[in-house]
């Protein structure tokens, strides 16, 4: 689906000169970067953040397990580690991993989900008739 | 330079049709600035969406600078338009998440030329349409109509076209800035020896121009 505006912008592009395939890549490239830098962005708020919710888990269900009564609505963290506390008693160590291989299964879906979704954009780009710019708005 | 011979287009909507250009024949100099007076549906745009190869021609011939574009392969008409055809909108058409440079920066682009280059005539096109320097990093957004329109006008003579096509250039503006805008065209296509034609309202314009042309259902009268 283009929204008006951007089917404004291709008419205006073709009106000027540029060619189909330049006007889709140039939209396609901009969904791939941005695949891309979402992608960034989730890996590291992902890497920043695994840490610290693994610790609050734990930690709340270390005070949670020693002290039940300061629970007072600990959430999920909170229940989830009775559960944890029951089955195993040392869970210091416990850490967030996430292997290379999940990453690039993710990376190499987001691509594929990208450039299926500007396929589609793609043939309503070469749909669109330059000669559209010339009528008002 | 520019000859048109019997130029038809016809919309079919339905079962009607409709002949929005209905035989036009003419022949302008290079370097003339030239009016198209006509009542609305008259045929004005799409008479100018021909001339500039937005859409083709149901029958007739269009010849610029002895090149016959009724002919050409659509493959050649994108080059044609880039190089030869220079658009001005009513509504500006400017695109709006990059700057005024930028916008005019687009066709030099197209055909190639390196960034530094296309920089620096984008920037002297600029100031040739009077746009102060200081708007020149600006959004479309943040300019007025009048500024935006010189932007257009800019981006229209950035690859030094044969001819540029304006679709009621001033029909947004007052009639002072309108006034200023037209001016402005007649100038460059004096300096640029480009040959303008533009639709107009403005009966005043139309006196100022070196040819007048008025159309009525398709059909064209010099005056
Ligand atoms: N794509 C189209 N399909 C069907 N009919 C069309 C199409 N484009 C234009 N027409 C018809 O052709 C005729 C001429 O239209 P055109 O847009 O060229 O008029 P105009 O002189 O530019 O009018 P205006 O001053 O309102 O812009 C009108 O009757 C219009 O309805
Ligand atoms: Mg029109």
């Amino acid at each position: 689906m283009i929204v008006r505006e951007r089917r404004k912008e291709i008419g205006v592009l073709k009106a000027i000169g540029s060619s189909n395939i330049k006007i889709v890549t140039q939209f396609i490239s901009e969904s791939v970067s941005l695949t891309f830098l979402g992608t960034l962005v989730g890996l590291v708020a992902g890497a920043l953040l695994a840490s610290p919710i693994m610790n609050v888990l734990v930690s709340s269900s270390l005070t949670s397990g020693q002290q039940p009564e300061r629970i007072m609505g600990g959430g999920i963290g909170g229940r989830m580690g009775m559960v944890i506390m029951n089955g195993q008693s040392t869970i210091r160590n416990l850490n967030a991993v996430v292997s290379y291989n999940i990453i690039l299964y993710g990376l190499a879906a987001a691509l594929v989900i990208a450039i299926i979704g500007s396929a589609i954009p793609a043939w309503l780009i070469s749909k669109v008739r330059p000669s559209e710019v010339l009528r008002g708005e | 330079m520019l000859k048109v011979e019997n130029l038809k287009k016809q919309f079919k909507s339905g079962d009607t049709i409709i002949n929005a250009v209905d035989g036009v024949s003419l022949e302008i100099e290079e370097g003339s600035f030239v009016s198209i007076i006509g009542k609305s549906g008259s045929g004005k745009s799409t008479l100018l969406a021909l001339l500039g190869a937005l859409d083709k021609a149901t029958s007739g011939k269009i010849e610029i600078g002895g090149k016959e574009i009724t002919k050409m392969p659509d493959r050649k008409l994108i080059s044609y338009r880039r190089e030869e055809i220079g658009f001005v909108f009513q509504n500006y058409n400017l695109i709006p998440n990059i700057s005024a440079l930028e916008n005019v920066m687009i066709p030099m682009e197209l055909t190639g030329m390196p960034k530094a280059k296309r920089k620096e005539r984008a920037r002297d096109l600029l100031l040739e349409v009077d746009l102060d320097e200081n708007k020149h990093l600006r959004k479309p957004s943040r300019l007025s109509g009048g500024e935006q329109q010189r932007v257009a006008i800019a981006r229209a003579l950035a690859n030094k076209p044969k001819l540029i096509l304006a679709d009621e250039p001033t029909g947004n503006l007052d009639t002072e800035t309108g006034k200023m805008i037209d001016d402005l065209l007649k100038k460059l296509a004096k300096i640029e020896k480009t040959t303008i034609i533009a639709v107009t309202h403005d009966q005043d314009v139309a006196k100022r121009s070196d040819i007048v042309f008025h159309i009525k259902d398709g059909k064209l009268v010099k005056e």
